[in-house]
């Protein structure tokens, strides 16, 4: 494989040309990483847009309820003061299935009593099968991140959505979608002070996500340009300081389920992407359960030192959101990150907004917005590797 | 050349066509024979080679210290310190242990012994002898086997078990100095009245280990025997025979290795706050790189030595891939690579293994780059600075009034004591500034653009590119590797009584078009390769070293 002359060559806007290593506190520009025509990228980070609201503001009175105080809620008036005494999750619940009379009483004795606790019937694994007393979501037309998906101005129903309310961004951006949002910001380790970090997931190579931009038709700047996603097959590596370097080779999974292909626009060094539907390979020791989202579209700026920064929207099948999200953290995850499963899963398919069902009316997705950035890695096709190789597999 | 050095030429081409050498080969007058004692990767690959690559040599090597700017040439002077002895004990035992062990003996051990728990003096002779012969790189005399063999009896009897008496005494010739050396052993010159040559096994082991870097095989010590070593015809056939091996490879990279210092990468640490692609993984893919890169030219092509300055063609791996900043399709191993023709980057010079190797930690040095390629690649001698230099202006990256090297090591110069080394040195240096201290490519140093120009030997260049180019034209640099390769080849630098004989060598390097195996052949071929000039020094180290044989030398 020959090198494009990627040092030297004007690339997608605002991308800068040359590169220096030192000294130190010099700032350090990223050279495109390019093979052929497409500039490739790998995503350094990917996760919820969490805007910095006020959690007041976001959650009037504080955030929801952890799964625990659930229970505790569901107790008797009597019983409710002692059992908050009590620390261990267990013990709270032999404590309402003493009772004797809660629905979800006699559920958790079957949790507790279940001696596969994984494979068993449990509150977070079966979410619609139990009760919960209160969930909080946010409510307000305020500040959040996302894009504007279906098009409107007041979230109004359409063919394929649900009506909703609408954010606003923190630039003045009206008309957001993001009932994701809604449905996790009032859960502390879901916002943006919160201890959730699914980026070192990308550094330990549990998922690898790939990006291609095109240069730009025209030979300018800005115009028209194709754009693919990718999950990756390989694993980043990471430099002496735990970073991800610019300029790492990195293949392309074998899967074409994991692959998305769409077009898109530069302008004043913004690229936006029309919708495609793409689903992200994850893999780690336990969990391999993809990531889907339909419809999803990228705002990305081209940043002054090569990387690309932005954000991802789009819409995620409640179902498949769930089992992403929170089935893989077990009973165990979910209550150290004081996540009340049956609430998250009612207030999800309350604040459903996104494919509609035309016969009932229902909306069984929600929008969703994540805040990415990628920085830019070489693109290895298996194409790639036979011209290497001279042709030879 | 010196004066004495063109006198001598001269009386040597004399007294070489009075003695009768082929017609174009000037006599060599030899030096004294040497001892070299083997390095770390001789002596593993020995191991390897005799007794397999799954058999483990697990020890520490004690350092061969660079003399000549060669290893080669500093094993020479290296010495076995007693904690030196025993960690060659310990590889000794370990590696004796798992050769006769139940998962090997049944393809190291080619008799069968009378009995598993009592002597068998015939069969351990017939192992001992065997394996001797491959340790010492000769056969054993009557006498040494004797021995051996009353060593395993007597372990045997001890331990009860044939097989741990062989051990044992595998053990001890893996420990005495006809393994651990090689040691040149001379004989009476039959062709050349009151000279001295080097015997056959001599000169099987400068054979193998030159051109192979390892002991010589069981063929190649059969050929000794025989005699075939000192006739043209044989002697012939079996360099022919080595040189078609794919293990000339190995030998072509361990020269180079040495040549290039490359044992410095053992040590070799950068700033990770500077340089933070650069890790071990790196640091030993750069190596890797240029010596397939040297391999592949050298060998396999056949290709001009002079074109390592300027080839684009090279080896990546995922490794290098962000450090060069290329794509690398292949997740692992090698696949070749060619850098563009309007490409910065080509040929060793722009390579990470030297731009990285010659440099500090935390910046690139013009001064060590320019000191390198005069010393290692032109074989010109920079004198040391002196003791009460001033770095500080090269060393203040931070004062605004010396943004770049160039600047920098201008004002340095400034300095009377300074300018003369410098003048030879920064000038090649500079013209890898380009390059940052890891082998990353840089346009600009602290928002400064780098000027990359300069001038070797006169020659004006003004890219790392043009620099190549000079270096490939420069003469200087093919007469430097003929050089070196000898003083490799040979254990020592060149004596006066050597000058026209190197000079033939250089001679017939050119007329083979620069091509390394040629000039291998030429070297493993000709009579003064092998030229002995004086027997006492030699006796009395192998008087020392306790010899069973070598009555003759």
């Amino acid at each position: 494989m020959r090198r494009s002359m990627c040092i030297f060559t004007v690339g997608l806007g605002l991308l800068a040309t040359g590169a220096s290593a030192e000294p130190a506190n010099a700032p350090s520009v990223m050279p495109p990483a390019k093979v052929g025509r497409m500039h490739g990228y790998v995503m350094t980070h990917f996760y919820f847009a969490q805007p910095d609201t006020d959690p007041e503001t976001d959650c009037p009175g504080g955030m929801t309820m952890s799964l625990r105080d659930d229970f505790i809620a569901q107790l008797p008036p009597a019983d409710r003061e002692r059992a908050s005494q009590v620390t261990e999750l267990g013990k709270v619940a032999r404590m309402i299935l003493a009772t004797d009379h809660p629905k979800s009483g006699l559920k958790l004795g079957e949790w507790l009593t279940n001696k596969d606790m994984y494979g068993g019937h449990n509150v977070c694994d079966n979410p619609a099968d139990y009760e919960y007393t209160q969930y909080k979501t946010i409510e307000h037309a305020g500040t959040a991140k996302g894009l504007n998906l279906d098009g409107t101005a007041d979230g109004a129903a359409t063919a394929s959505t649900c009506a909703h309310k609408k954010f606003t961004g923190a630039d003045g951006t009206p008309a957001i979608d993001n009932q994701m949002w809604r449905g996790f910001g009032c859960i502390k380790v879901y916002r943006h002070d919160g201890n959730m970090d699914w980026d070192s997931n990308i550094r330990t190579g549990e998922w690898t996500v790939l990006m291609e931009v095109s240069d730009p038709k025209g030979g300018g700047p800005d115009g028209d340009v194709d754009v693919a996603f990718y999950s990756g097959k390989d694993p980043v590596t990471l430099d002496a300081n735990r970073h991800i370097p610019a300029g790492l080779s990195l293949s392309v999974s074998d899967d074409p389920r994991f692959r998305a292909v769409t077009r898109g626009h530069i302008a004043n060094g913004v690229l936006t992407t029309e919708p495609v539907d793409f689903t992200f390979k994850y893999d780690n020791q336990i969990v391999h359960v993809p990531w889907v989202f339909d419809a999803v579209r990228f705002r990305l700026a081209l940043q002054p030192d090569g990387s690309i920064k932005g954000m991802m929207g789009g819409y995620a099948d409640i179902e498949k959101l769930y089992n992403f999200v929170v089935m893989p953290q077990s009973i165990q995850g979910a209550v150290s990150n004081k996540i009340d499963c049956p609430g998250l899963y009612a207030a999800l398919h309350r604040l459903a907004d996104g494919e509609r069902d035309p016969a009932t009316g229902t909306c069984k997705a929600v929008s969703v917005a994540f805040d990415v950035e990628a920085i830019p890695a070489f693109v290895i096709h298996p194409s790639d590797k036979q011209a290497a190789l001279g042709g030879k597999p | 050349m010196s004066r004495a050095l063109l006198r001598g030429a001269a009386a040597l081409a004399l007294l070489g066509a009075l003695a009768g050498c082929k017609p174009d080969e000037p006599a060599n007058s030899g030096a004294q024979p040497v001892v070299q004692r083997l390095s770390e990767q001789q002596y593993r690959q020995t191991i390897a080679d005799i007794f397999g690559a799954d058999i483990k040599v697990t020890g520490r090597f004690e350092p061969i210290v660079r003399r000549e700017g060669l290893q080669a040439v500093g094993a020479v002077a290296a010495t076995v310190t007693p904690s030196g002895f025993e960690q060659f004990d310990v590889m000794a035992r370990g590696i004796a242990a798992q050769a006769f062990d139940d998962a090997h003996r049944a393809r190291t051990v080619d008799c069968q012994p009378k009995a598993a728990d009592a002597p068998d003096s015939a069969c351990a002779a017939h192992v001992l002898a065997r394996y001797g012969r491959l340790l010492f790189r000769r056969p054993l005399t009557d006498d040494e086997v004797k021995d051996r063999v009353a060593v395993a009896d007597a372990a045997t009897r001890s331990a009860g078990n044939f097989y741990a008496g062989l051990q044992f005494a595998l053990a001890t010739e893996l420990e005495m100095p006809e393994f651990l050396f090689r040691i040149d052993r001379s004989v009476a010159d039959p062709d050349h009245s009151g000279q001295r040559r080097l015997d056959g096994y001599a000169k099987a082991s400068r054979l193998s280990f030159l051109l192979w870097n390892a002991a010589p095989d069981s063929e190649l010590l059969d050929a000794a025997g025989h005699g075939d070593l000192d006739t043209r015809r044989g002697l012939t056939r079996e360099v022919d025979r080595l040189l078609a091996s794919p293990r000339l490879e190995e030998g072509v990279r361990a020269f180079f290795s040495d040549m290039l210092v490359f044992e410095s990468f053992d040590t070799l640490a950068k700033d990770p706050l500077i340089y933070p692609k650069f890790s071990t993984a790196v640091a030993a893919s750069a190596q890797e790189q240029t010596l397939k890169t040297v391999a592949d030219l050298l060998v396999r092509q056949n290709a001009d030595y002079r074109d390592l300055f300027v080839t684009r063609h090279t080896f990546m791996n995922r490794a290098l891939g962000p450090v060069y900043y290329v794509p690398v399709a292949s997740k692992e191993g090698w696949e070749p690579f060619d850098f563009p023709a309007d490409d910065p980057r080509g040929g060793l010079l722009s390579q990470v293994s030297f731009t990285a190797l010659y440099a500090h930690p935390g910046q690139s040095s013009p001064t060590l780059r320019g000191k390198a390629i005069r010393e290692l690649l032109l074989c010109q001698k920079v004198p040391a600075p002196p003791a009460n230099v001033d770095f500080t202006v090269v060393q203040d990256t931070s004062n605004p009034l010396y943004r770049t090297a160039r600047a920098r090591l201008t004002a340095h110069r400034t300095a009377p004591t300074c300018a003369g080394c410098h003048k030879i040195m920064d000038p090649i240096g500079l013209a890898l500034e380009n390059f940052d201290g890891a082998g990353g490519y840089r346009t600009t140093e602290a928002g400064t653009p780098i000027d990359a120009s300069g001038d070797l030997n006169g020659r004006a260049f003004t890219t790392p590119i043009e620099l190549g180019h000079a270096l490939h034209d420069d003469p200087a640099a093919t007469a430097c590797l003929v050089g070196t390769l000898y003083k490799y080849a040979a254990g020592r630098a060149p004596v006066p009584g050597e000058a026209a004989w190197l000079k033939w060598l250089n001679d017939r390097f050119a007329a083979d078009g620069y091509r390394l195996v040629d000039l291998l052949r030429t070297i493993a071929t000709s009579d003064g390769f092998y030229a002995v000039s004086q027997p006492a020094s030699a006796s009395r180290d192998e008087a020392n070293l306790r010899h069973g044989q070598g009555k003759e030398g």
